[in-house]
């Protein structure tokens, strides 16, 4: 299992650092514990040497042991013993002869030895010079060094593992310095994919991070420019439609009206002609809507019947106004677009869900809902958001009107009202449309 | 009585199709191709109403709005092509009484055109209908259709007339826009408010002491318009 890059780089730093970190302080404490013991010792021996010529002066003269013992200097915390003739003399008693390593006092013949040893757990160094007929002792505590070494070796420990740690917190923010970057560029390109075409990333003057954003800006102008430009050709188009689609449904309109004079053939031909005309008019004035939304007029909000108009939207489409149930609110909005919305979920609920069953309007804290149930089979909860886009439509529309705008004009009207669309179930077993819009309570 | 229409319109297919419904509605149409043959028979013939399209060849509809406007009170609509502020407010500004976008529904249309030149009737139809509404200064007289102001009339057009007929007949209630666009101008479903508010405006400059500050005519805000009672 592969970790994430911001793990692999804070390791990654984090080992680094303990690597030359403990590099540095074991050779640092190697070398030191070298030098100060053999410093300790170099200066041991020497001092070991000049006092056991002293003492070989003292008893060439015929001084005891003891009293040649008290003669010497004390420098330092070292114990001076004489072994004359089998018995040991020493002036301090911080260790008994016994103790001495049996090694070092066989090696001492001829010339000398030293050794380190430990008692009890204390290190010490002993220097062993034979004067004469008698052995020189001399024994040199090491626990100070030992300590100070430990002291120094543990610092050093601790020392690499606080640079271990500094390594992992440096790896972390330089992750985290470089993914910022990479992040904002992640979230552009959502906000993009949600919509919001004019995001676009900061230049930070970075000359490594400015391109890419440039680049991710030039990317995001170009897409932007190209959907205005489809948008306004889609609108010019449209609107160049409108004269000759007005003499068409005119001159449609006027045949339908004198069906009776014609033959039965005619008649229902001018019937088809009048469908299919009504359903051109229709798409055409959807397109212009909805290439138009937040380019058209300004909404005029003034206070508005909601049932009232819901009555009105259901008798246009020659249903029976009676459909339109419960609350009776008093809201302010634009009551055009109103009637769009409510209008084009009829319209919906008419062509793709075998009929419109109910128009309910319920009145909430805040809000305002009308919800339009259908008679079909419902919506499928997956592709609920999808309806709303434009072009897209269910699977069985196709003979009927409209070229899949109507829900998506729906929406967007609904914000340009202050509100929102959604799909539920209806508990007739249908779609439930609903569109909610802001009725601050006391405002009406 | 029949009533005459002229029908300003240069494309001969939408003419052609606003002919046949107005005729079948019973009225005579003359028709304009441009405007300055627009402005030809509106001196010859009387008109009760003008339909004119703004997009017209030479003079544009606009100018003919204005110069019809300047010197008659002759209830006119207009035919945009879309309903964005410019071409809409410029032809209310104008003067215009009402609009229809293309493609518009005859229907519609003859609704509305209907009840530019229907006789009036007060508000209350119980009332005597030969009864003057009275407002301050302001005095209606449905009968004779005029309207005095401080005793001396004032020219108002067809539409203006109905309006202050209801807003006085209403006594000091509230009309909404949407009530009035109803009511006034026929329409059958929710229609453009901007229609109302531009004849209110027009309206407060023939009978306000100081059209800026109305004191006969107030908007209250969010629910319409309301004569004191």
């Amino acid at each position: 299992m592969r970790l994430r890059l911001r793990t692999r780089v804070t390791l990654a730093f984090a080992l680094l650092s303990l690597v030359v970190a403990g590099t540095v302080a074991i050779s640092t404490y190697a070398f030191a514990s070298w030098y100060l013991i053999g410093q300790r010792e170099s200066s041991a021996l020497t001092r070991a040497a000049l006092d056991s010529r002293a003492v070989a002066a003292y008893l060439d003269a015929g001084l005891s042991p003891s009293d040649a013992l008290t003669q010497i200097p004390s420098v330092g915390l070292s114990q001076p013993m004489i072994q004359q003739g089998g018995t040991w003399y020493t002036s301090a008693v911080t260790m008994q002869p016994d103790d001495l390593p049996v090694p070092l006092l066989s090696a001492a013949d001829p010339i000398g030895a030293s050794q380190r040893f430990s008692v009890a757990g204390d290190p010490f160094y002993a220097v062993a010079i034979p004067t004469g007929n008698s052995m020189y002792v001399e024994v040199f505590p090491l626990r100070d060094l030992h300590i100070t070494l430990t002291w120094g070796g543990w610092i050093l420990v601790a020392l690499t593992a606080i640079a271990g740690i500094l390594g992992a917190v440096i790896g972390f923010t330089a992750v985290k310095r470089i993914l910022g970057p990479v992040r904002r560029l992640g979230d552009g390109a959502q906000r993009i994919a949600g919509g919001e075409l004019n995001t676009r990333i900061d230049l930070t003057g970075d000359p490594d991070l400015d391109p890419i954003a440039e680049s991710f800006n030039d990317m995001a102008q170009a897409v932007q420019t190209r959907i205005a430009r489809e948008r306004r050709f889609t609108g010019n188009v449209s609107h160049e439609l409108r004269s000759p689609l007005t003499a068409v449904l005119g001159t449609t309109e006027l045949l339908e009206s004198r069906r009776e004079r014609l033959g039965e053939r005619e008649a229902s031909l001018i019937d088809v002609l009048a469908h299919q005309v009504r359903r051109m008019a229709q798409m055409l004035l959807d397109l212009l809507e909805i290439s138009r939304i937040g380019n058209d007029d300004p909404p005029l909000f003034e206070s508005a019947d909601v049932a009232e108009l819901c009555r009105e939207v259901v008798s246009a489409r020659g249903l029976d106004p009676a459909i339109v149930v419960g609350a009776e609110p008093t809201i302010r909005t634009d009551n055009r677009r109103f009637e769009r919305i409510v209008g084009n979920f009829v319209d919906n609920a008419q062509h793709h869900g075998q009929g419109v069953v109910q128009v309910e309007i319920v009145k909430e804290p805040g809000t305002v809902s009308v919800m339009v149930d259908d008679a079909g089979p419902g919506v499928d909860p997956a592709i609920r958001e999808r309806l709303f886009e434009p072009f897209t439509r269910g699977d069985k529309a196709k003979q009927t009107a409209g070229a899949g705008l109507g829900l998506a004009i729906a929406l967007e009207q609904s914000h340009v009202l202050g509100g929102d669309c959604r799909i539920e179930d209806a508990p007739s077993g249908g779609a439930r449309f609903i569109v909610t819009l802001p009725a601050p309570d006391g405002a009406v | 009585m029949v009533r005459t229409v002229m029908v300003v319109e240069d494309d001969d297919a939408i003419r052609l199709v606003l002919r046949t419904n107005l005729e079948d509605e019973g009225y005579r149409v003359l028709e304009a191709v441009t405007a300055e043959q627009g402005l030809l028979i509106m001196m010859d013939e009387k008109v009760d109403v003008v339909l004119v399209d703004l997009r017209l060849p030479g003079i544009h509809g606009l100018d003919l709005v204005r110069s019809l406007r300047a010197t008659s009170n002759i209830p006119i609509i207009i035919v945009t092509a879309q309903t964005d502020s410019h071409d809409v407010v410029a032809g209310l500004e104008a003067g215009a009484d009402d609009y229809v976008t293309k493609p518009f529904v005859a229907k519609e249309l003859m609704a509305r055109i209907r009840t530019q030149i229907r006789r009036v009737t007060p508000h209350d139809e119980e009332e005597d209908s030969t009864q003057a509404l009275v407002c301050g200064p302001i005095e209606l007289h449905p009968d004779s259709a005029e309207v005095l102001r401080n005793g001396e009339t004032v020219p108002v057009s067809r539409i203006e007339f109905y309006v202050l007929a209801e807003l006085i007949g209403a006594r000091g209630r509230v009309l909404s826009r949407d009530y009035l666009l109803r009511k006034v101008w026929g329409y059958g479903n929710a229609g453009d408010g901007r229609v109302v508010d531009n004849l209110i405006y027009r309206l407060r400059n023939k009978i306000e002491e100081d059209p800026a500050n109305p004191q006969l005519l107030t908007t209250v805000r969010g629910f319409g318009y309301r004569m004191k009672a």
